[in-house]
């Protein structure tokens, strides 16, 4: 009985023990996952924690001191640059590791390493778009030069130093919560970051399914529907001078009428991982002449997917050499947004198509040679190895042509045959030394040595915005953009000769700019940066609508200050609903609608048109016009599940603006002619089964319907560490652009005062970790649209102490 | 005074394990417990259940409290989709408590067989 007693309690003490352990049967190992020591309870950081210390380590030269203010922002004062930039990676590893090195393996096509075989889809679009070569390829060139080498070794060794003193306990909670813990960092993934960031705002293309809308609709119709040219074009760069011709006229192919434009066959698939095409940014900046000060005032915020840990460091990095304030991305040295003693600089993307496909004419499977120039040529294979959790290595086969990488073949996409594949021809794979324009912006004295930083950007193209405190401001569309004939690469180009390559890229003095101009401010907003009157062919993604406001508003704003600014940047008014308005309402036939469809159009009629957090009219009228979208052109663009998609929403609303017979209007599906009034009628009646609904769960306000969520970066999986349902206003087409789960990601403003005045948010907290107060702690002053000032700390506040804690670092 | 302690001892040396070892080493903690203090395999159970929540559960609250319970909130909901703090804090002192009880049950049932052998 004893033995038996035995044997029962070791067989169930070790089995309980197995299970609390393993994730074979609950998807944590709670045992390991809620210790008191190891778990997530080391995690739990005391809301008073004092972050004072003096740290001895390796690789650092002189003496770093670090000063914390109430809202944990470092402010770094260094002996030496290197040094600073050793502390920050320090800093960056201390505050953010898991997000830095998830975010790099998610560049790497490594995911399937941390969560097994169902990254494997992912990991191989990573690899086949050539993440690894592009970021090799950068790398090759900051490693050549002095300058980021120094500031790259000296990050990365500052990273290391944080992660070899970790211990397990002390793991950010993601790396418990999924198991794995982190590798050791190195200057290709800081390279590989930046190429993320280069996917996420130049990786948007429409060639698969352009090439399809083509084949559906031809030439005629494609033209009307796609077309990038919107009547109401506020451009980036105004048109004071007229542009000089270009350097050489450019034409297609002779084979082009056939080959090109007309050809037979569609593509039966798209790209996946789409990046947002919503990711782009506003800024602005107005000359002394308009401000109350008589300083320019520069404004930026970047839209991007809104993530905890956010994407943004706030750091202030003070060495012998300069002094800059601003936003740093955890994974690259240096500011990135924000400004020094004497300028200030922001971004915004210029959404402009640098991406091309070509169809390659492989041999057979085995991918080793494809047709070029009437020979077959041999590729150039490369051997991704993806490592999956808990499985085998799964060999993916790429091969490189001269275009670039076949992203596209029978192994990834079965509904290809063998010898067809698809080749990627994209900026980002070219080598250039990108974190070179930083060093240098960080040290800008004025607009001399911002046009030097500038010349070494090549992609994901910007439009970069300055001012100085001397008084100067400008904008540059800044990067390597391809010099193209009319329309090439709208669609899939013929691979199998050279005819349809790339002629170069235009020369950096062509590309749009603006100087002090008459009219006293400079803003981009997305959309086109130049007229027609541009002399070459520049598509893209672009924006039409928030630049009409930024624009209009700027022209008439006058003794500027910078809480004006920060009305600007919270403007939720709706040009597009303005637009759209009249159309809808001069349509709509009311003797048809019931007592509830006659209310929702009452409701949109009497909207402010602003996008405010309590409005009902923006729900109802977003639904209206998507629901008429899609009865006029569904039953044209949806044919036998052939990738689509849709026209930019211009398109449909500039043509119902200016004939209401817009060919598209008729529903092809039916044997009546439908007019616009049938449509706009049925699409408010179809709009108001949904609006009921909403009404019913109380979500027709605006700010509950489309519900701000800042998530985390893993999405659904750890919704208690997201901020849902925050109220605020805004949308897609506004200055406000929050949306969903995107939005400013930062949003600052800066009057070039001396000293400088400067104001900034985040959504989000300079603690990666759920458990700290920190966390999140910056979500509810971004929400309501409040600022903090962004404080440049100085040596005397040093000596009175205006600073919470210290960090000291020096050498072992 | 046997049953005191093992109370007693039992989460001491399980709290000075995990200094060093994994998790489990709770478990290491009740089994020598168990072995070492001859009494009732129940009341073996019994003491150093009680000792370990007692300790790590006071240790686990305290924690908590100084972080205002913002990240047992957070895993409330995320393991049990419940956000009251002193649901998660249960569990989690449950799991140890559990483990270290476990274990000194079958400490002592090794004990008992090995005296009798």
């Amino acid at each position: 009985m004893k033995y038996f007693i035995l044997a029962v309690s070791l067989v169930v003490n070790g089995f309980l023990i197995y299970v609390l352990d393993t994730r074979k049967f609950v998807p944590l190992p709670l045992g390991k996952f809620l210790s008191l020591q190891e778990g997530v309870w080391q995690n739990a950081e005391p809301v008073n924690q004092d972050y004072n210390a003096s740290i001895k380590l390796d690789g650092i030269d002189g003496k770093v001191d670090v000063y914390f203010d109430e809202r944990l922002v470092p402010h770094v004062f260094a002996d030496q640059e290197k040094d600073a930039y050793f502390v920050q990676g320090y800093l960056h590893a201390k505050f953010r590791l898991w997000q830095m090195e998830f975010q790099t393996h998610a560049a790497a096509g490594r995911i399937s390493e941390i969560v097994g075989s169902k990254g494997i889809q992912f990991d191989r679009n990573q690899r086949r778009i050539g993440m690894v070569f592009a970021a090799e390829n950068a790398l090759a060139v900051m490693e050549k030069d002095q300058q980021t080498l120094t500031a790259l070794d000296a990050y990365t060794a500052g990273i290391n130093s944080f992660i070899s003193q970790l211990n397990t306990s002390a793991l950010p909670i993601e790396y418990k919560l999924l198991g794995y813990e982190p590798e050791k960092w190195t200057n290709l993934k800081s390279a590989l970051f930046i190429k993320q960031m280069t996917n996420t705002l130049a990786g948007y293309d429409r060639d698969l399914e352009y090439t399809n809308a083509l084949e559906i609709l031809g030439e005629e119709k494609f033209r009307i529907l796609y077309s990038d040219i919107p009547d109401s074009l506020y451009p980036v760069i105004p048109t004071e001078q007229p542009y000089a011709k270009p350097a050489f006229a450019l034409n297609p192919p002779a084979s082009a009428d056939s080959l090109y434009f007309k050809r037979k066959d569609s593509i039966p698939f798209t790209e996946d991982y789409k990046p947002d095409p919503a990711n782009g940014s506003n800024n602005w900046v107005v000359s002394g002449t308009k401000t109350k000060s008589g300083k320019p005032i520069l404004a930026n915020d970047p839209h991007l997917n809104l993530t905890l840990p956010s994407i943004w460091y706030e750091i202030q990095i003070s060495t012998p050499e300069y002094n800059a304030y601003g936003v740093s991305f955890p994974g690259i040295p240096g500011v990135v947004i924000g400004f020094n003693d004497s300028v200030a600089f922001g971004f915004t993307n210029a959404g402009r198509d640098v991406k091309d496909y070509y169809e390659i004419q492989l041999k057979d499977k085995s991918k080793q040679e494809y047709l070029f120039n009437n020979q077959w040529v041999k590729s150039n294979i490369r051997l991704e190895n993806i490592k999956v959790k808990d499985t085998t290595t799964f060999v993916d086969t790429v091969a490189y042509t001269v275009f670039g990488p076949i992203t596209y073949d029978h192994s990834f996409k079965t509904s290809l045959s063998e010898e067809k594949a698809y080749a990627l021809k994209w900026v980002a794979h070219d080598s250039s030394n990108i974190l070179k324009m930083w060093m240098l912006l960080n040290r800008a004295k004025n607009y001399n040595d911002y046009y030097q930083a500038i010349t070494h950007f090549n992609v994901p193209g910007q439009n970069m915005i300055f001012a100085s405190t001397s008084g100067d401001i400008a904008l540059w569309q800044q990067g390597t953009f391809p010099m193209r004939w009319k329309d090439q690469g709208l669609f899939v180009m013929p691979g199998t000769d050279s005819s349809y390559m790339w002629n170069g890229y235009i020369p950096m003095e062509e590309n749009p700019h603006s100087v002090n101009p008459l009219q006293g401010f400079l803003s981009s907003a997305n959309q086109r940066a130049a007229d027609t009157s541009y002399p070459y062919f520049m598509p893209g993604s672009y924006e039409v609508y928030r630049p009409i406001t930024i624009n209009r508003k700027l022209a008439e704003m006058n003794a500027i200050s910078i809480a004006d600014m920060k009305d600007l940047q919270n403007n939720n008014y709706n040009v597009f609903a303005e637009m759209a308005i009249p159309i809808l309402l001069n349509n709509v036939d009311r003797s048809k609608l019931s007592a509830t469809e006659s209310k929702y159009a009452d409701i949109v009629a009497s909207w402010n048109l602003t996008n405010g957090i309590k409005e009902k009219g923006p729900t109802c009228f977003t639904i209206w016009w998507d629901s008429l979208s899609a009865a006029i052109l569904n039953d044209d663009l949806l044919r036998n599940e052939i990738p689509i998609i849709k026209p930019e929403k211009f398109v449909l609303l500039e043509a119902l603006r200016k004939d209401s017979n817009f060919v598209f209007i008729d529903n092809l599906g039916t044997d009546v002619l439908e007019t616009l009034r049938d449509q706009v009628t049925s699409a408010l009646q179809k709009a108001s089964t949904t609006l009921v609904e909403l009404e019913k769960n109380k979500k027709i306000e605006w700010s509950v319907y489309k519900n701000t969520t800042v998530y985390h970066l893993l999405k659904n999986n750890t919704m208690p560490f997201a901020r849902e349902a925050l109220e605020i206003g805004g949308g897609s087409g506004i200055v406000n652009a929050t949306m969903h789960d995107h939005g400013p990601s930062w949003k600052m403003i800066i009057e070039m005062e001396t000293p400088i005045k400067a104001v900034g948010v985040y959504p989000g907290g300079q603690s990666g970790n759920p458990g700290s107060m920190y966390y999140d702690s910056f979500i509810d002053t971004w929400s309501k649209g409040e600022y903090y000032t962004l404080q440049v700390m100085t040596k005397q506040d040093i000596e009175q102490n205006k600073f919470k804690w210290k960090m000291s670092f020096s050498a072992k | 005074m046997k049953f005191i302690v093992s109370l007693i001892i039992c989460p001491l040396l399980a709290y000075a394990l995990g200094l060093v070892l994994p998790w489990w080493s709770v478990a290491i903690a009740g089994l020598l417990t168990g072995f070492f203090i001859p009494q009732n395999r129940f009341l073996a159970f019994l003491s150093t259940f009680l000792g370990v929540t007692m300790l790590f559960g006071t240790l686990i609250f305290f924690i908590s409290l100084s972080n205002n319970h913002l990240l047992a909130k957070k895993i409330g909901m995320l393991v049990v989709k419940n956000n009251n703090e002193f649901v998660i804090i249960a569990i989690s002192t449950l799991i140890s408590a559990l483990v270290a009880g476990l274990s000194a049950f079958s400490g002592r049932s090794l004990a008992l067989v090995l005296k009798k052998s």
